[in-house]
């Protein structure tokens, strides 16, 4: 199954309006965690923390919901959190550590929970993950690249990156609209992800993304009975409004029609690296 | 000729180490003989030729009990040849981790003495598991604050060359400060139930005692200031032992001040700082869990003084020109001296004083007079940690020693 296990799916934004005017679409991780932080599930996250090298994010360990919503919003960029799960559980001091990744991200951080080899400690402390739904990622150079020589805007005037129906969206400081083709911007995925066979964030205790759901929403997966209590909690407490999911085209069909692309991509990448003799992750 | 009475290996310390006892018909020991017999590791040896930076991390595997007081000595040594000095900040936080080394350290010792006091089979096994949970307890806390300080419980990565990787966030220092408070009452009821213990034993007062100096730099860190480096001899324990047999079974080497044997230590440490006069093996015990007080207030002080914001650790520009370098941690089990010269980024010299080889002559003395029965009390009062062996003797193919040397 490629969308993993799941006990809901459903379409849901923030009611919080100026929040939802700085995250990426429904606002759905920013809420989740300052609710998490609220409620006592985590001590602090893993997110990725803008930095002075524009839409060059670094991880970094938020203890306050302002330092959160400072992270908001998505960054098409290859930003290591598990890297920093370790000094969460160290300098930082957290017992209760949540953390912020897609796929790749997630699915480490529950190998690490596995087989904790230099990861003392870190299995019983990592206590909310939240997933994103990621069909591929960028190097730095690659996103400055794409930005720069498609869309021709200069990386420090980005004020949004977006994905949607096709098209790479750029909107800049200057109020302009910039649209390429996403196909164009294949050659500079970071190989990687063409391995990845898992869209959804499939390890995750609550994933999201903004497939499946109209502009400004985002669709909403609690997996695990952590993520099922926290979604109920933000539910109960006014921080979300939801609607179920459009089952048709382009709704849930259009999430598992991309799922199943991704996941045949894999197959197919992983038989090519075989037959070549090149290792494969799994 | 003297009874002689061999214990191989001598159990309950860390290491593999001996005795050998020249006894009288009584069963007074005349002579004592103890040495270390772990194998040769040859650490000063490899480290030459490494990158300086390599030093703490190598050093920190002499021991599993205490890699922190070899990081610490061995970045200060580094530090002191290539003339680098830490933030106050890097320091404090340096200091921290090596107190909570010995805050682990001791009660695990506790531990394994518990037998020598009838805490063991046949007592209360009520009051024997408190107890044990007490200590386990004690070294969990303990362990956390390296975890947290130094990011890692054993093998701290971040005790670097120029300061500590990191600082701590406020959440850790606050959470650090809570766990050292339980850390104060479990270590008040634990020196109340070992003084308990000790005064319920019928060993001797003068068990153990001999009429040497002790030696230390500093109550909980170390002070390179107070090493005695022009009356400071190392020696090949073939001419300090009672029999060139024995010599050449030893393993470790004699380090002598002024040419005599001193006691390094908690008894050591409290005599020099704290003027404590109690003698012996007994001495030494009261002096141990004492400790444990003095270093978790020195632990709250030091998060008290602590800069969260502040630097750690400071760019190193220089790479050596071979100046010797000293770097002086205070173990759980007394002075422990590194020595290094760097010259050009790479160590060209390294040398390892361990606690255990200044104590090693010392047990040897302090053994004389008393019983052999008990010799191993006396060893295990010492917390002897045979980890450290620097001799080596070269044979022809028939056997015969050809070269007796120091490894460098």
């Amino acid at each position: 199954m490629v969308l993993g296990k799941y006990t809901d799916v459903m379409t849901v934004r923030a009611t919080d309006k100026a929040l939802l005017r700085q995250s990426q679409d429904g606002g759905i991780v920013t809420s989740l965690f300052i609710q998490a932080l609220e409620n006592g599930v985590i001590e602090g996250a893993v997110v990725a923390m803008p930095t002075d090298e524009p839409w060059n994010p670094q991880p970094y360990v938020a203890t306050t919901p302002e330092e959160i919503i400072a992270a908001a919003g998505t960054k098409y960029v290859l930003c290591p959190n598990v890297n920093m799960v370790k000094m969460a559980a160290r300098e930082y001091g957290l017992d209760k550590i949540g953390m912020v990744g897609m796929h790749c991200l997630t699915y480490a951080v529950r190998k690490m929970q596995l087989y904790p080899f230099g990861a003392r400690h870190l299995p019983n402390r990592m206590a909310l993950l939240l997933g994103i739904f990621c069909t591929e990622n960028f190097h730095y150079e690659g996103i400055k690249a794409i930005v720069e020589e498609l869309h021709r805007v200069n990386i420090e005037q980005v004020k949004k990156m977006d994905v949607s129906k096709g098209k790479m969206i750029v909107s800049t400081t200057m109020g302009d609209r910039v649209e390429v083709p996403v196909k164009l911007t294949h050659n500079y995925v970071q190989p990687g992800c063409f391995v990845c066979p898992d869209l959804t964030a499939r390890t995750a205790d609550i994933s999201t993304g903004s497939i499946g759901s109209p502009d400004g929403w985002s669709t909403v997966m609690p997996r695990t009975q952590v993520g099922k209590d926290l979604f109920q909690s933000a539910v109960d407490a006014g921080i979300f409004e939801t609607k179920p999911i459009d089952p048709g085209k382009f709704g849930m069909e259009m999430l598992t029609n991309l799922a199943q692309k991704k996941w045949d991509r894999s197959v197919k990448t992983r038989q090519e690296r075989a037959e070549i003799g090149l290792p494969n992750p799994f | 000729m003297a009874n002689v009475v061999e214990m191989a290996p001598v159990t309950r310390v860390e290491g593999h180490s001996k005795l050998v006892l020249e006894t009288n018909d009584d069963g007074i020991v005349e002579k004592g003989n103890y040495f270390s017999i772990t194998p040769v590791r040859n650490f000063e040896k490899f480290l030459i030729g490494k990158p300086m930076e390599f030093a703490p991390l190598a050093t920190s595997r002499i021991c599993g009990i205490c890699p922190i007081t070899h990081s610490c000595a061995s970045v200060e040594a580094v530090e002191d040849s290539i003339g680098v000095e830490p933030p106050k900040d890097g320091m404090l936080l340096r200091e921290l981790a090596g107190i909570a080394n010995r805050m682990h350290s001791h009660p695990l010792h506790s531990i394994l003495i518990f037998p020598d006091f009838g805490c063991g089979v046949g007592f209360d096994k009520n009051v024997y598991t408190e107890a044990m949970k007490r200590c386990q307890g004690m070294r969990k806390i303990a362990q956390n604050i390296i975890d947290v300080v130094g990011g890692e419980g054993l093998h701290a990565p971040d005790i670097v060359i120029g300061g500590m990787r990191h600082n701590i966030s406020d959440l850790a220092k606050n959470k650090l400060m809570s766990n050292l408070r339980t850390y104060e009452a479990l270590a008040q009821e634990h020196t109340d139930f070992m003084l308990g213990l000790f005064k319920d034993s019928d060993y001797p007062a003068d068990m153990g005692t001999h009429d040497y100096n002790v030696f230390a730099t500093h109550l909980t860190h170390g002070d390179r200031t107070a090493f005695p480096m022009d009356t400071f001899s190392q020696e090949l324990p073939n001419n300090y032992y009672s029999s060139l047999e024995v010599g050449l079974e030893a393993n470790n080497e004699i380090c002598l001040i002024a040419g005599e044997p001193v006691e390094v230590g908690p008894r050591a440490r409290a005599v020099k700082f704290k003027g404590f006069t109690q003698r012996g093996a007994m001495g030494i015990q009261v002096a141990r869990v004492r400790e444990n007080q003095t270093s978790v207030h020195r632990a709250e002080n030091i998060l008290d003084e602590l800069n969260t914001s502040g630097p750690t650790n400071v760019r190193v520009s220089g790479l050596g020109d071979g100046k010797l370098g000293i770097g002086i941690n205070e173990a759980a089990r007394g002075a422990n001296v590194h020595m290094a010269r760097v010259n050009e980024g790479r160590i060209r010299y390294y040398n390892c004083l361990v606690p255990t080889m200044w104590n090693y002559p010392t047990i040897s003395t302090a053994l004389e007079g008393d019983p052999y029965k008990y010799a191993e009390v006396i060893v295990r009062a010492y917390d002897p940690c045979n980890s450290c062996a620097t001799h080596m003797i070269v044979l022809d193919p028939e056997k015969q020693v050809i070269e007796n040397k120091l490894i460098y």
